[in-house]
């Protein structure tokens, strides 16, 4: 087991129009276009979509194979939401019947439109992870999410939180590898054995990783308060997001795309 | 020659067929004596540790063998939890990994996972404790609400307590205070003198090195860049300097005074021959 090749925060560093796009908008277009799948009616609306999510996967620069492989994690989901819809979905025009289970063609339809549905979802979304950095994600949303001030909900401190935990991730994982190599050193067995003798291994590593887990925390708080840090009060920050004319006229431009979308799925097309 | 322990030209590559590719060992080969001290030095990222989480087979060469007592480690893969009995491995800063509630339970860790019965893991686990300075009175204690020494003892004594033929210890010292650092030394070769293991002692301060190792293994880029007696390895001072590491303090005093044509080998390197070789020198009305 080598726990550095686990791939967390799959963010692909980059230049394209996609990275460069203001963060804040790529969220909030990202869970707009989600909205459009679920608005998108016909075989048109789509495929429209599935175009929309093409032409940003190519100006993106991210091969498809890459955002094939964020998709593949949900296959059984994908799989079982098929089984479903084919069996389950009213309909008149049966083709194929045995006991409680058929197979009607509205079954089939229903069945398609759900797999399009999901894939493009976990596609889409998977753009936004790969095209924008943890730190990036986490500024957009405290300045999305500023608006809840108003109603003291600790925006700044959520920010906070969520960048130290993404920044704590790979030092944490370091840290398990090298506490499992020292255990291996002493004849610990992490790989055998049935679910509870795997289950009781697991002691010896996540003892001392949660000890060095408070340890860090200590000393970062430490370090925080020695330089002053005193919540979101006052603070300015080095990189501001700012929106150019840009963001705003590609925003407002796939804005009017989706509600066109959403549109015309509800007329059926 | 019957050596305890071979390496024969171990390459380690790190995520080959990657842009990240990095050969971390390269062609390293060398052999040590049953019952050696050597004193293993590189600068960071120099692959000292790759190197040894080799020799207990946590890692796996890319190509090349590993030899203890003349046989392959990995001959048998699902034998390789015995070598790492027989080759233990104290890791830097071992103390991170206590995890039981009593000094006792986790130097038994060890022994108790080779399979051990009771009362031959306890034995294990009070000679440990013995070799390591820590009396009985630590037994049921939690290990902690112990001092940094005092914790790092009790993982060493756990490596200890599975009699290992050969000892691996990555920077024994880093972080103990220079007294710290001397009573630790001192009982890790007490511990050789009476079980005749094999040590080997990784470390970036000469002068530690110096002073306790029978040969010194100097590693560049993940090839050897020299192996041998310590009086050899430090008489190249200008050779060690240009691979970003310094000689022991000692032999710089007595580099420059040899420049100042004062008749002393510029190449001593313990400190008792130096006070030796200053006191003769004394007696002979030549300083």
């Amino acid at each position: 087991m080598n726990l550095s090749n686990i791939t967390l925060g799959q963010y692909f560093p980059g230049d394209s129009a996609v990275h460069r796009l203001d963060p804040r908008y790529k969220i909030v277009l990202t869970l707009l276009y989600i909205v459009t799948l679920f608005l998108a009616g016909g075989v048109f609306s789509y495929l429209v979509c599935a175009a929309i999510l093409l032409v940003v996967i190519f100006l993106s620069r991210i091969s498809l194979r890459m955002v094939a492989k964020s998709v593949a994690p949900i296959g059984v989901l994908i799989l079982i939401t098929a089984v479903l819809n084919i069996f389950y979905t009213p309909g008149e025009n049966i083709l194929w019947q045995w006991w409680v289970l058929k197979i009607t063609t509205e079954g089939i339809l229903s069945a398609i439109r759900m797999i399009a549905r999901i894939i493009m979802l976990v596609a889409g979304s998977s753009i936004l992870t790969y095209t924008t950095s943890p730190i990036q994600l986490t500024d957009a949303i405290e300045s999305l999410l500023s608006p809840l001030r108003v109603i003291r909900v600790p925006v700044h401190e959520i920010s906070m939180m969520m960048s130290i935990a993404l920044r704590f991730i790979p030092t944490l994982i370091e840290e398990a590898d090298k506490i499992m190599s020292a255990q291996k050193a002493r004849g610990a067995d992490f790989e055998s054995g049935n679910v509870f003798r795997r289950v009781k291994a697991m002691i010896p590593l996540l003892v001392p990783l949660f000890i060095s887990a408070f340890r860090r925390a200590d000393e970062l708080a430490l370090a925080m308060e020695c330089r002053c840090y005193n919540g979101g009060k006052g603070r300015t920050r080095l990189h501001k997001l700012k929106a150019a004319p840009k963001d705003h006229v590609i925003f407002f431009t796939v804005l009017l795309l989706f509600a066109a979308i959403s549109v015309a799925g509800r007329f059926g097309y | 020659m019957n050596a305890k322990l071979t390496v024969e030209n171990l390459c380690h590559v790190y995520g080959e067929n990657t842009p990240f590719r990095l050969a971390a060992l390269d062609d390293v080969s060398f052999s040590v004596a049953p019952g050696e001290l050597i004193g293993i030095i590189g600068h960071t990222g120099s692959g000292k540790s790759t190197l040894i989480s080799h020799m207990n087979g946590l890692m796996k060469p890319t190509s090349g063998r590993i030899l203890l007592d003349g046989a392959d480690i990995w001959a048998d893969p699902q034998k390789i939890r015995d070598i790492r009995f027989r080759v233990g491995l104290v890791f830097q800063y071992p103390e991170h990994q206590l995890f039981e509630d009593t000094v006792y339970r986790d130097i038994a860790f060890g022994p108790t996972n080779m399979g051990l019965d009771e009362d031959a893991v306890r034995e294990r686990v009070e000679e440990a404790m013995e070799f390591v300075g820590l009396g009985p009175e630590y037994r049921n204690r939690s290990p902690f609400e112990l001092s940094g020494g005092q914790k790092r003892r009790v993982a060493i004594a756990g490596v200890i307590a599975m009699r290992p033929e050969v000892l691996i210890l990555d920077e024994l010292t880093a972080g103990l205070d220079p007294r710290g650092c001397q009573e630790l030394l001192g009982e890790i070769c007490e511990f050789r003198r009476r079980t005749g293991c094999t040590v080997l002692l990784v470390s970036h301060s000469m002068d530690e090195v110096a002073e306790v190792a029978d040969r010194i293994l100097v590693m560049n880029h993940g090839h050897v860049e020299m192996f041998d007696a310590p009086g050899k390895v430090f008489a190249e001072a200008e050779r060690i300097e240009a691979i970003g590491l310094t000689v022991p303090a000692v032999t710089k005093v007595f580099r420059l005074l040899a420049d100042r044509g004062i008749p002393v080998n510029p190449s001593i390197f313990r400190r008792a021959d130096a006070l030796n070789a200053l006191l003769s020198l004394r007696k002979g009305g030549r300083l």
